[in-house]
C-alpha cells in the first residue's frame, strides 16, 4: 500500500468518523435545547440562540476534518 | 486495447493534476465573479491578472465601502424620530450593544465598535457570495486569518490595559501563589501562549473560513448539476442558497460571540464577582 492509496481510504473514513461524532454531540445539544424550551417556552428565542451557537461550535470541528481532507485531496 | 487503456489511465491523472492545481490555486471551486469573468474575457491582460490576485482584497474592500457610505448617509441627518436608513441602523447598533453589554457588563460598551463592526463586516462578505458577480472573500484563508489576528491583537491589547502589564504577565504565568506554581511557570506560559496566540486566532479563522468556502463550493456543485440537467435540481439549488443565507448570518454572530467571550475571559474578573453580589443584594 503506497501513501496515495492511504490516503484514498482515509480522506473518506475520516469524514465519515468526524460527521458521525458531531452528529451525536449536535443531537445532543438539540434534545437539551428542546427540553428547555418545553420547560420555559417564553425564553426559547434566548435558547435558540444559544443552542445555534453551540451548533456552530460543534459543525466546525467537522469543517476543520474538510478543510484538512480538501487540502490532502492534492497529494492523492 | 492495452493502448486505449493507457490513455484513460492518462486522461484520469490528467483530471486528477487539475483538481490538484486548482485546489493548490483556490479557484474553480466557486461560482465566477467579475474578476474572474475579465480575467477569462482578457487572458493576456496584465491588469486582468493583477485583478484576480487581489479579488479577495477587492471585494471586501467593495464591503468595506457599502459599510460606510450606509453609516454616514444615516448619520448626517441626526434627528430625535429615527426613520428609513437611521432607523434600520439604529435598530441594528441597539441590538449589538445589548448583546455585547449583556455579556461584558456595563463597562463593556467600549467594545462594542470593534465587535459590531467584525459582524457587519463579516455578514456582508459572507452575503456578497450569494449576489451574482460577486465573492465571498471570506471564502479564502487570507482574509479570515487577518481578522482573525486583528481580533486576538485587540483581545490581548485589552487584556494588557484593563489589568495592567504586570497583572497580565502574571496571568499569562499561570497565577503562581508557591513554590510548585513558581516551578511550573515555563510550563504555564507555554500553554498559556500557545493558546491565547496560536489556537485562538486559527481556530476563529479556519471556522469561518471552512463554513462559508464550503457553503460556496456548495452553491457551486448545484449550479453545475443544475447545467448538468437542464434545471431539474432547481429546488436544491434555492434549498442550499437559503441555507447559505441562514448560516453566514449564525457564521458571523458565532465570530463576534467568541470575540466577545475572549474579551470576557481576559477582563478582571473582581468587577464581575462585585457585579453579582450586587445583583444578590436586591
Amino acid at each position: 500500500m503506497d501513501s496515495h492509496s492511504v490516503l484514498a481510504f482515509a480522506l473518506p473514513l475520516g469524514l465519515a468518523i468526524t460527521a458521525v461524532a458531531s452528529a451525536f454531540a449536535l443531537g445532543k445539544a438539540v434534545a437539551a435545547a428542546m427540553d428547555a424550551t418545553a420547560r420555559q417556552p417564553e425564553a426559547s428565542t434566548k435558547i435558540l440562540v444559544n443552542m445555534m451557537a453551540g451548533c456552530a461550535l460543534i459543525e466546525a470541528l467537522t469543517l476543520y476534518a474538510l478543510v484538512f481532507g480538501f487540502s490532502l485531496m492534492g497529494k492523492i | 486495447m492495452k493502448e486505449q487503456h493507457a490513455t484513460v489511465v492518462e486522461n484520469v491523472h490528467g483530471a486528477v493534476d487539475q483538481v490538484a492545481h486548482a485546489a493548490e490555486h483556490g479557484e474553480a471551486h466557486e461560482l465566477p465573479n467579475l474578476v474572474t469573468v475579465l480575467n477569462g474575457l482578457f487572458p493576456e491582460a496584465g491588469w486582468a491578472h493583477f485583478l484576480h490576485q487581489w479579488e479577495n482584497v477587492i471585494f471586501s474592500l467593495i464591503a468595506a465601502l457599502l459599510i460606510c457610505i450606509v453609516a454616514i448617509r444615516a448619520a448626517r441627518k441626526e434627528s430625535v424620530i429615527p426613520r428609513g436608513i437611521q432607523n434600520f441602523c439604529e435598530f441594528f447598533v441597539e441590538g449589538i450593544n445589548s448583546f455585547v453589554t449583556g455579556i461584558l457588563g456595563p463597562q463593556g460598551r467600549e467594545h462594542v465598535p470593534f465587535l459590531g463592526t467584525l459582524f457587519i463586516y463579516i455578514l456582508l462578505m459572507n452575503w456578497s457570495g450569494l449576489i451574482p458577480f460577486m465573492k465571498s472573500s471570506t471564502a479564502s484563508w487570507s482574509t479570515t486569518i487577518a481578522l482573525a489576528l486583528a481580533t486576538t491583537v485587540y483581545v490581548q491589547w485589552t487584556g494588557i490595559r484593563a489589568q495592567g502589564l504586570g497583572h497580565y504577565l502574571k496571568h499569562m504565568a499561570g497565577n503562581p501563589s508557591n513554590l510548585f506554581g513558581l516551578a511550573l511557570i515555563p510550563l504555564m506560559l507555554v500553554i498559556n501562549l500557545t493558546i491565547e496566540f496560536l489556537a485562538v486566532p486559527l481556530s476563529l479563522s479556519l471556522r469561518l473560513f471552512a463554513n462559508i468556502s464550503s457553503e460556496d463550493r456548495l452553491l457551486f456543485k448545484f449550479a453545475e448539476l443544475n447545467v448538468l440537467f437542464k434545471g431539474a435540481p432547481f429546488f436544491f439549488q434555492l434549498f442550499a442558497n437559503i441555507l447559505a443565507l441562514a448560516f453566514s448570518v449564525v457564521q458571523a454572530f458565532v465570530f463576534m460571540l467568541l470575540s466577545t467571550v475572549y474579551i470576557s475571559l481576559i477582563l478582571p474578573h473582581e468587577e464581575h464577582a462585585h457585579e453579582e453580589h450586587v445583583a444578590h443584594a436586591h
